[in-house]
Formats: structure tokens, C-alpha cells, sequence
């Protein structure tokens, strides 16, 4: 099994690039001919420092390899050791310290694929809305582990930097399913999930829109984004789409 | 209508209007021995502080929001102190960056294992306890509305600005009604000025947030806050229901002796997660 993987992103409108808060693994695009790890995470909004918190959980997936949840929330207290003693600074404002109290919180999906005597397959993991679609044969087989555009909010439960990982258990959902030659897996933050499930779910192909975009066509991609925005049709926040083509 | 997307080349308004009046001396029904202008200047800061820390990134404070603080009673004008005094509306960043000063105070916690926690925070103050003379409530919205008819101008496709009033509901100078509807008068492409009322009473009775029908108010002054608010529009009674609040179609942007910081916790600058804390300061 190969896997060819591409990303394309955007920061929100009003925002600039540096403050873009979704992070991804790999950080370029890539082929594999084995155990595959890619990874999307979307820092909140109104949390501070949720980008390092975000690039922290990419990579605890994508450098690690973890995708189960025990080694995951195992991993996880040392990320956020890491993510606090990374902005402690006495000499901070009022309200950068208390915002660094509260804790960055990022949405993850990370994707382990897999492949043995029982033949390739994926494990994922995922915590907030981050969302998973396999596609295969042109037919949209699983989107994980949000399943319907309507289930997308602007409250979801997401990964602290600053609650114990053990409180955060719950958070983590685990899936596994075997992959065939010719699958597109799309690894989505929420806007262009809820986007991408609302087409489906109106009988279009939002694959096949979101799969013309060759790696390096960065423009294109954002000039198409921003179109979807000022029409409406995309909530305007950070997006990123990673696509992993099974060969 | 109230679609509008809040960001830093498009920023909506809050004018807080505080009576400032002597009947503020008598005790808060809500927790006794308290004065309701402790009472009232503790909610006020605590929901500055919440609005600030809802903007508050790595890098500063980003201006989401204009603000303004106004009491009424002796006179009517900005309740701002120390930099700030006689400023009226002003960036967020201004605010936040200039509190009259930080309080340190000791904070009981649940230590989550059936004791208590000592914890030391930090409270920022821009508004300390004041009641003096009459309550001049319906010269407070005149100044108000002096405030957002420029405001709006310049703002044309806002989200549209919210006043939060914060009184006993005892206004001297006559009925609010009209010059509240003035204030609500006032729109963007996007929709009316929202006008939200926070009641401190000295009459006890059980919190009500957000209610649709003012029978269930302990008195008249309730009631007449509870007519003047603004019912909530869709986009607030979602965020509302999410933070499990019961709203309804009804519902209006008022509270009895409830939780203050709830009018502004669902306000929307994009993705707030579920499990993330308002800072929840004691009332001191």
C-alpha cells in the first residue's frame, strides 16, 4: 500500500496567515510506503496559544504514531507540561495569564494507516470536530466522527492543554476500518466538513470538487474558499484539508 | 438579521449603563449584608473581565468590541476611573490594557476530592461601588443613544450594539419607556440595538434569567426592566440553549438577582469550547 498525502489551507477572513490556528502532519506533501500518519487539529478561537496547542497534538500523532487512546492520553499530560512552561512569563498582562489558566483547547484527527496480513487498513482518533470522510468508488463510505452536517456546533467538547488528561478520556473516540487501492481519505477541519457533508448530503460531490485541487495549487484553493465564504455557503473560519490517496 | 460576524474590521459595541443611585446603598436582596452597589460593581467588573479575556489572545487584545461604562445618579457620564475617566466609548484593548487596578484575591476551590483549595487570581477593577442622589435611568439611555446613533453611522453593517443596563429597576426621572425605545430605535443592516437589563433587587426571591413572562417577577420594577428588554434573537437564544439556559421565542434579554455573566457568555467570536471556563471571580 502507498499513500500520497496533500494539504491545503487558509486562515479566516480578518485574520492574517501567522494567525492561522489549525496545524496538520505532515507539514508538506509526502508519499509513504508504509505506516502513514497524518494529522489536522483546529485550535479555538477564544483560547490563547491554541495554534502550539494544536502543532503539539498533530504532532503527538504524526511523530509519535499514537492512535489509540490509552497511549495517546498517556502522552498527553506531557503535552501539556510542555504547552505551559512553554508561555509561563511573570511579567505577562492580567489577561494573558488568566487566558493561560484556561487553557488552549484544539479540536484532533489523526490517521495511522496500517497494514498487515489481514490487509491495509486505518486507525483513527479524534476528539472535538475535526471530521474523517473515506471516500471510495465515488460514493462517500464513512465520514467519522462527525456523520452529519447538522451536528456541527460552535460549542464542541475539545482537547485542554490545561485538564488532566485522565478527565479527558471520554473526549477520545477510537475507529478502524480496512481501506481498498483508489480510496481518498479528507481529514477536515469543521468549517469545510460541514460544508463538505452538506453537499454530499444534497446528492453533490464535494470529493470530487475538493479532489481536482493538485498539491502546490495553493491559490486556487484559497480563491475557491473565499468564494464559498462570501456567498455564504462556508462559515469564515481557519480551513484545512488534508487528502491521503490509497494507491 | 444578527448574522453579522464579529472581527476586528467589523466590531460591535456594549454600552453598560450602572445606576449609581443611593437607593444602591440598601442591602442585595440576593446575598444579605451585601449593599446592591458592591453588588453592582462587582457584576459590572466581572463582566468586563469576561469580555476582555473573550478577546484576549497571546499577542494583546483584540478590539472585537467598543465599550462603554456609564453611571447614572449623581450626574450621568463615564464610571471609568483611573486613565480612563471621562472616556466614554473606547476599544477593548484600551479597556482591558487600563483597570483601575488588579486586585489579588483568595479564592475558595473544590479541590475535587471533598476539600477546599485556597487560589490566588488576579481581578482586574475599572469600576468601584459609588451611590449618590436619584436615578436618572432615562437620561442614562438618552446618553446612551447619544453614544450609538454616531457609532452605527460609522458602523453601518455591524452586528448590532448591546446596552446592558444594571439598576434596582427605580427610576426618578420619570418613565424609561420611551427613551429605552429610542436606544432599540437605532439599527445596522443587521439588525436593532439590543437592549439587555441585569435587575439587583433588594426584594428576595429565586434568580430568573432570561424569562418570557414577567408574571413570574417579584415586583414592579422588575417588571418594568422586564418590558423594556429587548426580546433575545435567534442567534443568543441558541447560544443560550446550548449553555442550557430554557429560552423560548419569548424570552427577554433580562435577569433577576441571576447570573450576570450569562448575558454576555454567549456572545459569539467564534469557536468557544463546551468545556472551557468563564472566569467565574468571587464576588467580593
Amino acid at each position: 500500500m502507498h499513500a500520497s498525502f496533500r494539504v491545503f489551507w487558509d486562515a479566516k477572513i480578518g485574520s492574517s496567515p501567522e494567525e492561522y490556528e489549525d496545524a496538520f502532519w505532515p507539514e508538506a506533501a509526502a508519499t509513504f510506503a508504509r505506516d502513514g500518519r497524518f494529522a489536522v487539529a483546529d485550535g479555538a478561537t477564544e483560547s490563547s496559544y491554541s495554534r502550539h496547542w494544536a502543532q503539539l497534538l498533530v504532532g503527538a500523532v504524526g511523530g509519535q504514531g499514537y492512535t489509540r487512546r490509552e497511549t495517546l492520553i498517556r502522552h498527553l499530560d506531557e503535552l501539556r507540561t510542555e504547552w505551559s512552561t512553554a508561555h509561563v512569563n511573570p511579567s505577562q498582562p492580567w489577561y494573558v495569564a488568566q487566558k493561560l489558566e484556561l487553557g488552549a483547547f484544539a479540536a484532533l484527527l489523526g490517521v495511522r494507516l496500517i497494514e498487515d496480513a489481514r490487509g491495509p487498513r486505518y486507525h483513527a482518533i479524534a476528539a472535538g470536530d475535526c471530521c474523517l470522510v473515506v471516500v471510495r468508488d465515488g460514493a462517500q463510505l464513512r465520514a467519522w466522527p462527525v456523520e452529519q452536517s447538522t451536528d456541527f456546533g460552535s460549542n464542541p467538547i475539545l482537547l485542554s492543554s490545561v485538564d488532566p488528561a485522565a478527565e479527558q478520556r471520554a473526549f477520545l473516540l477510537h475507529d478502524a476500518m480496512p481501506l481498498a487501492t483508489g480510496d481518498t481519505l479528507f481529514l477536515m477541519s469543521d468549517a469545510l466538513a460541514a460544508w463538505f457533508l452538506r453537499e454530499a448530503e444534497a446528492g453533490r460531490v464535494p470529493w470530487a470538487t475538493v479532489g481536482a485541487f493538485e498539491s502546490g495549487d495553493d491559490e486556487g484553493f484559497r480563491a475557491w474558499v473565499r468564494e464559498l465564504r462570501e456567498a455564504g455557503a462556508m462559515r469564515n473560519d481557519d480551513v484545512t484539508v488534508a487528502l491521503v490517496a490509497i494507491e | 438579521m444578527y448574522q453579522a460576524q464579529i472581527s476586528r474590521g467589523n466590531p460591535s459595541a456594549f454600552v453598560f449603563l450602572v445606576d449609581q443611585s443611593a437607593s444602591m446603598r440598601e442591602p442585595w436582596g440576593a446575598e444579605s449584608g451585601k449593599a446592591k452597589a458592591d453588588a453592582v460593581a462587582t457584576i459590572l467588573n466581572r463582566l468586563l473581565q469576561n469580555l476582555v479575556l473573550r478577546c484576549a489572545k497571546e499577542e494583546g487584545i483584540r478590539d472585537y468590541y467598543h465599550v462603554a461604562v456609564i453611571g447614572y445618579g449623581a450626574s450621568v457620564g463615564s464610571a471609568l476611573g483611573g486613565s480612563l475617566v471621562g472616556e466614554d466609548l473606547i476599544p477593548i484593548s484600551r479597556l482591558g490594557n487600563n483597570p483601575i487596578r488588579v486586585d489579588d484575591v483568595t479564592k475558595k476551590v473544590d479541590d475535587g476530592a471533598g476539600g477546599i483549595l485556597e487560589q490566588q487570581i488576579k481581578l482586574p477593577i475599572w469600576v468601584d461601588p459609588k451611590a449618590e442622589n436619584g436615578t436618572p435611568m432615562t437620561a442614562a439611555f438618552g446618553y446612551a443613544r447619544s453614544l450609538l446613533e454616531p457609532w452605527v453611522q460609522s458602523h453601518p453593517d455591524s452586528l448590532p450594539p448591546i446596552v446592558v443596563n444594571i439598576s434596582d429597576g427605580a427610576p426618578t426621572d420619570g418613565d424609561p419607556t420611551a427613551a429605552a425605545d429610542a436606544v432599540k430605535q437605532l439599527t445596522t443592516s443587521d439588525g436593532s440595538v439590543l437592549l439587555l437589563n441585569i435587575n439587583t433587587s433588594s426584594a428576595a426571591g429565586a434568580p430568573v434569567e432570561f424569562p418570557s413572562n414577567p408574571e413570574v417577577l417579584p415586583d414592579d420594577y422588575a417588571r418594568l426592566l422586564f418590558a423594556i428588554s429587548s426580546p433575545l434573537p435567534p442567534y443568543m437564544r441558541t447560544a443560550a440553549a446550548e449553555e442550557e439556559l430554557r429560552v423560548d421565542e419569548a424570552s427577554r434579554g433580562f435577569t433577576f438577582q441571576g447570573d450576570a455573566v450569562a448575558t454576555i457568555r454567549f456572545l459569539d467570536i467564534g469557536t468557544r469550547p463546551v468545556n472551557m471556563a468563564a472566569v467565574d471571580a468571587p464576588a467580593t
